[in-house]
């Protein structure tokens, strides 16, 4: 299919009746798990992903991905209006959102940060449709060296941008790696590390991990806090930015958009580190930059801009060579092979509709994401006022069904309520989930691409280094790892940690 | 913070070498011809190796923003509480059956958080017990379990 009827085929799927009412489910999740606190898109999309199962592909990839983008959208809310993030990339929202919001300018602030990220991500997702077809032609050359060299790549670039101890961040990948391991081996078929379990057979599975150490875990934190949210009384009116607002902002838009979109693309990159860059070039371009924090209206439009423009880049790993490029993604991974589908290069060739379906969908999504967030924003103050202690008994019910409906049986609200344990103590010691759950997806991959590449090689690692692009991955992994323990580059990066917070 | 830091590394370094001892019988095979014990010992001995990194790091390297202590002045009750009522969800769930267990433990999840009158946690548990049963094993058919007590 070439990219004209690709386009073609793609609206008529995204355009029919069903699949626009999916989307809609899927952008008004999105925005309302990302007004609230206690759950991010990883829990919510794992919590929805048993419901998707009696859905046709198409239309379970596009409720799930609506969530994810509808999240980048909610998240802005409550950094602007309560000073407290929805989502992780809209944490550098709340440092000028709250102060326009402070001075009067809410309106703006939720305006800009809303056609900021339409703009962004539609961008976003043209890039993605001119993007993905080369590279899936170029990932068809692909073979289980260059695989296996591009995940370690990935692993090593998300630990290296955790916050904190790489060592743990890297602790983290390898404990996600051996948890994947668990259950039946695919090339010899003998059980591994099931305890003689028969629940454990078919291994972990990866939706009570993701709930219950990116959505129980939080609401535990959020417990013990208990974080009292005083939503900034003011009338908002004027959701139009004006004529000097709109002036300041376009550039940025578009340099958040430029740098969200390629962060996107990179392993372990994604919407919340392209949100601190962008706030990050635009300070440091910004003829005031000792304005930034007081109510600056590019410290808003470029990050939102920058996280919404990461999500149609993110795309792009996933669906050319099968990689996801973030947790979410690796969620979505999960998600498309539950309905058969492999991603990866063979996905455009063979199932094109998914990929156009999906793309277009996403053009859809971020229309209707700007007619409900900008006119129905009272709506979402609304949801705002709802207290806490009525919310958490309901999203940890919510994920108590999410887990039991998966296979029928209270085993997995075991494992979801485990994780959930160590995903709270691991907050509170500082280590990462993000690894772990990219990790956990990634490793019956990496296992099969590394015995593969053995066999072809006959046990020499020296295949990993011997092909271009392998060679390109691996050198680059072991640069990271190498530049975290060498003190030169170790000061650059404590530096640079600090400048960021 | 020190003492947890180490804690948590010999944690880590346990589950390494659990699995590391496992892959030995599941069988290692040669380098060019992979068993099913090969890759997971190598992980483990990974893992070993950077949880062993990280106690190097609590003790002689860079100092983190740690908190001076895990649970002190947080509500750490209220945590507890809530994920031994969930764990009791679980192992209840078959015998009780979906709707009396969700309404009980929608009681105690409501009055464990905030003050919050009997009247009100009794009223939003029976709603929202009614509403999710109704929401997902009539409308979406996901047959929760019916209990001794048939419903």
């Amino acid at each position: 299919m070439d990219f004209f009827n690709g386009v073609i085929n793609g609206f008529a799927i995204s355009l029919s009746l069903t699949n626009l009412l999916y989307c809609f489910i899927g952008v008004f999740i999105g925005t309302l798990i990302g007004v609230l606190p206690g759950i991010g898109p990883v829990g919510t999309i794992s919590l929805l992903l048993p419901a998707t199962f009696h859905l046709n592909p198409v239309s379970a990839i596009i409720i799930l991905a609506g969530i994810y983008y509808g999240a980048m959208y909610g998240g802005s809310t409550t950094s602007i209006l309560v000073n407290i993030p929805g989502e992780a990339a809209s944490v550098i929202t709340c440092l000028d959102g709250y102060q326009m919001a402070r001075k009067g300018r809410a309106g703006a602030a939720l305006g800009i940060s809303a056609i900021g990220s339409f703009i962004a991500g539609t961008l976003g997702v043209i890039g993605l449709m001119f993007l993905a077809y080369p590279l899936a032609r170029m990932a068809l050359k692909f073979g289980p060296p260059e695989y296996f060299s591009l995940m370690c790549l990935g692993l090593t670039i998300l630990t290296y941008l955790a916050r904190g101890s790489m060592l743990k961040a890297m602790s983290m990948a390898l404990l996600g790696l051996l948890l994947s391991f668990v259950g039946i081996d695919v090339i010899t078929g003998l059980p591994r590390f099931t305890l003689d379990m028969v629940h454990l057979m078919d291994g972990i599975g990866l939706v009570p991990i993701a709930m219950g150490i990116f959505g129980i875990s939080e609401i535990l934190i959020n417990l013990e806090e208990m974080v009292h949210r005083d939503i900034f009384q003011t009338k908002i009116k004027g959701l139009l930015p004006n004529r000097e607002e709109w002036r300041r902002s376009g550039r940025s838009i578009l340099r958040g958009t430029i740098i969200g979109f390629f962060l996107g693309i990179l392993p372990g990159g994604g919407a919340a580190i392209s949100s601190f860059i962008s706030y990050g070039v635009e300070k440091k371009i910004s003829r005031y930059p000792e304005k930034f924090g007081t109510g600056m209206i590019e410290g808003v439009a470029g990050p939102e801009a920058a996280n919404n423009a990461a999500v149609g880049g993110a795309f792009i790993p996933l669906f050319t060579l099968g990689i996801p490029a973030n947790v979410v993604m690796a969620v979505l991974l999960g998600a498309l092979m539950i309905h058969g589908m492999t991603p990866g290069p063979m996905l455009l060739r063979d199932h094109p509709n998914i990929f156009w379906g999906t793309v277009t969908s996403m053009y859809m999504g971020n229309v209707l994401l700007l007619l409900l967030n900008l006119p129905l924003i009272g709506l979402w103050v609304k949801v705002l006022k709802v207290p806490y202690r009525i919310l958490f008994p309901l999203i940890i019910l919510f994920c108590l069904i999410g887990a039991y409906s998966l296979k029928n049986t209270s085993f997995d609200i075991v494992v979801m309520l485990i994780f959930g344990l160590v995903g709270y103590l691991m907050r509170k010691l500082d280590y990462e989930g993000a690894p772990l759950l990219l990790a956990f997806v990634l490793g019956p991959m990496m296992e099969q691409a590394l015995r593969q590449s053995l066999l072809i090689s006959q046990g020499s690692f020296t295949i990993f280094f011997t092909r271009p692009i392998s060679a390109a991955s691996m050198v680059l992994a072991l640069f990271l790892i190498a530049s975290y323990f060498l003190p030169i580059f170790k000061k650059k990066r404590l530096r640079i940690e600090e400048e960021t917070g | 913070m020190k003492t947890i830091e180490i804690v948590s590394s010999l944690f880590l370094i346990l589950i390494g070498a659990v699995f590391c001892l496992s892959s030995f019988d599941l069988g290692i095979g040669r380098i060019n011809a992979p068993g099913p014990g090969l890759i997971p010992l190598g992980t483990g001995g990974l893992l070993i190796l950077f949880s062993i990194g990280t106690i190097f790091e609590a003790y002689f390297g860079r100092k983190f923003k740690g908190k001076a202590s895990l649970f002190r002045g947080r509500r750490w009750g209220v945590v507890l509480s809530v994920l031994i009522s969930l764990f009791l969800y679980a192992f209840i769930l078959d015998i009780l059956g979906f709707i009396v267990t969700t309404f009980l433990t929608m009681v105690v999840l409501f009055k464990i958080s905030e003050r919050q009158s009997w009247r009100m946690a009794l009223g939003t548990s029976a709603l929202t017990t009614g509403f999710t049963y109704f929401l997902f094993d009539y409308l979406l058919k996901c047959s929760f379990p019916k209990g001794f007590l048939g419903f």
